[in-house]
């Protein structure tokens, strides 16, 4: 824009505002083509479809693993050098009995775990074009109708088939079987006092605070989602990778931390404060021992988890479908509408392999108390069921929405 | 086309835009996460996605920005001024030339004497590329009182421009202290 144009009878006001666009704002100065297309990814294999995304906290479980394959054995160490010495000094206790201590999920064993894999043995089942997970996903909230206050609860099955292999794609399937429902019974005598809606609202969190979420009581229909763009399978912090970049991977301690270190520099939504790197690390770690890794990664993303500093280990925990196992927590909550929350995964020691990814109530809100929701609640999880090799894609049930 | 196909044609489309507009809101950093809440709101309802899309999705950012408003005052107080910083057009980038600096300081600068409501329903046709129509749907108002709020926000645009034109000719060297922040290195000749 000159002066003289405008001086000259009647300015265009719009096209002077248009030309004086901070270059701040210009679209094609602010797009950074990768962020770009990993949000893509993010959002469209998002398993969670139709459920609260946590984008920054959520671990992706699905991942799949050959765990059925690969036996991998957790020990727990009490931390010798660590500060319970005045408690076991007196009487030897069995060791053992520092892990009963832990199943509160008050008090960890504030050791290190060491969890080492059997690696020397090899892989038993042979690879085949499809890795498969079954996931059972339970997740509860808090719904109000008609000045009524109740717990609901979806629960759900899904499943992801992961191709390896060139021209296979991955395929998820989630809300299998989905009923929500009100949570016990004294939330359906509420649900019906409130004239027994079919379509209630509960808050949830989102990046601008609470925003609501609609469920609908009932049966629902599962989803089907292709979750590969080309040959990348798997989102790794913030890169998509391809199985044959998921077999390169470094092998040895160091060098895996090191690839893990550069990756968490590079994730620009990473918290880049101490405790939100343990987080990530463990997400990492948690992730990669869900995918078909080789024995030797899964074993060493073991030994990162039990050295990241703030990650809390409970000996003995069982997860949503009663199985035991180990308790690997995080040390970040999560402030949600339902109160304090803390993520834990849960291993079994005798085989290495992902039980359980949940997030439980730390410290309800007030809301959730008055539906009924104490301290212990798993809020949200995901129990892995099923994993292994397929030689066939799943079949996707004809009422999916795709 | 399946819906997903729908949902990545208007995603590979829309994003650059509806980043454009969620940072003119609350800055860069809250507008990447308005941006991403919006697409996943998107992706929800692929399956009855509005046509045209982007009018719809500038409208749930718009709406999610009051949420964030609403919610999260602090937040939203800290995101907002960025935003601001950014529309007062603070930064002066080397190689602009300085009779070009100035028209845009001028225009900024009448940009922002103006009401809020004029200014977002300026912006969204100037910089954010939308026609009359599909600013009306981002605001959620008829046609016909969008022509109108339009036709006056305009006049009175013009208004401002032509005062601070005038005022810019006759004192050159006085202006913008008041309206810009910090950094102005490079005051406009």
């Amino acid at each position: 824009m000159k002066n003289s144009a405008k001086r000259s009878g009647r300015p265009d006001a719009m096209k002077v505002l248009a030309d004086a666009r901070p270059d701040e704002l210009n679209p094609s100065r602010l797009v950074d083509p990768m962020r770009q297309r990993r949000l893509y990814a993010h959002i469209v294999s998002d398993p969670a479809d139709g459920h609260v995304r946590r984008l920054r906290s959520r671990y992706r479980p699905l991942g799949a693993v050959a765990l059925a394959a690969v036996a991998a054995s957790v020990v727990v160490t009490v931390n010798t050098l660590g500060t319970h010495a005045p408690d076991d000094g007196s009487t030897a206790r069995p060791r053992s009995s520092a892990a009963t201590r832990a199943p509160s999920g008050a008090a960890d064993v504030d050791g290190r775990i060491e969890l080492l894999s059997a690696a020397k043995k090899a892989e038993v089942s042979a690879e085949a074009a499809y890795w498969q997970t079954t996931t059972q996903s339970r997740y509860t909230d808090v719904a109000e109708a008609n000045g009524q206050l109740f717990a609901l609860r979806v629960t759900s099955t899904e499943e992801w088939s992961v191709g390896v292999r060139p021209g296979t794609g991955s395929l998820a399937v989630s809300g299998l079987d989905s009923v929500t429902e009100p949570r016990t019974a004294a939330d359906r005598t509420r649900w019906r006092a409130a004239g027994s809606p079919r379509e209630v609202e509960t808050e949830t969190s989102a990046a601008s605070g609470t925003a609501r979420h609609r469920f609908v009581m009932g049966t629902g229909r599962p989803t089907v989602m292709r979750t590969n763009i080309d040959d990348k399978i798997y989102a790794l912090g913030p890169d998509n990778v391809s199985y044959k970049e998921l077999r390169a991977l470094p092998a040895t301690d160091g060098a895996l931390r090191h690839y893990l270190e550069k990756l968490y520099a590079q994730d620009d939504s990473a918290d880049h404060s101490a405790p939100g790197r343990s987080t990530w690390m463990l997400r990492q770690a948690g992730n990669l021992v869900t995918m078909p890794v080789k024995p030797a990664v899964r074993a060493a993303a073991y030994r990162l988890m039990a050295g990241l500093p703030g990650v809390r280990v409970l000996g003995h925990v069982t997860d949503a479908l009663g199985r035991e196992g180990v308790g690997v927590e995080p040390p970040d909550t999560y402030r949600t509408p339902l109160g304090t929350t803390r993520q834990r995964l849960v291993f079994d020691p005798a085989t290495g392999s992902m039980l359980s990814d949940e997030y439980l109530l730390v410290e309800p809100s007030a809301r959730a108390g008055r539906a009924g929701l104490e301290a212990g609640t798993r809020v949200d999880c995901r129990a892995i069921t099923r994993m292994n090799w397929g030689e066939h894609q799943i079949t996707v049930p004809r009422n999916a929405h795709s | 086309m399946t819906t997903a196909e729908r949902f990545r044609d208007v995603y590979e489309e829309c994003y650059p835009r509806v980043l454009g507009y969620a940072t003119s809101l609350v800055g860069r950093q809250a507008g990447e996460d308005i941006t991403s809440e919006t697409f996943t709101v998107a992706w929800r309802r692929r399956h009855d996605l509005p046509e045209p899309a982007l009018p719809w999705l500038l409208g749930v950012a718009r709406n999610l920005v009051r949420e964030l408003r609403r919610r999260d005052a602090l937040r939203y107080a800290i995101a907002a001024e960025e935003a601001e910083r950014i529309s007062r057009g603070t930064q002066i980038h080397a190689g602009d030339v300085a009779a070009e600096v100035t028209d845009r300081h001028i225009a900024l600068k009448a940009l922002a004497s103006l009401s809020d409501t004029d200014r977002e329903l300026l912006t969204l046709i100037a910089w954010h590329g939308l026609s009359a129509k599909e600013a009306a749907q981002v605001l959620n108002c008829t046609g016909a009182t969008l022509t109108v709020r339009l036709f006056r926000a305009r006049r009175r645009l013009e208004k401002v421009l032509e005062t601070a034109q005038a005022t810019e000719a006759a004192s050159v060297h006085t202006p913008l202290e008041a309206t810009i922040h910090t950094q102005q290195q490079g005051a406009p000749a």
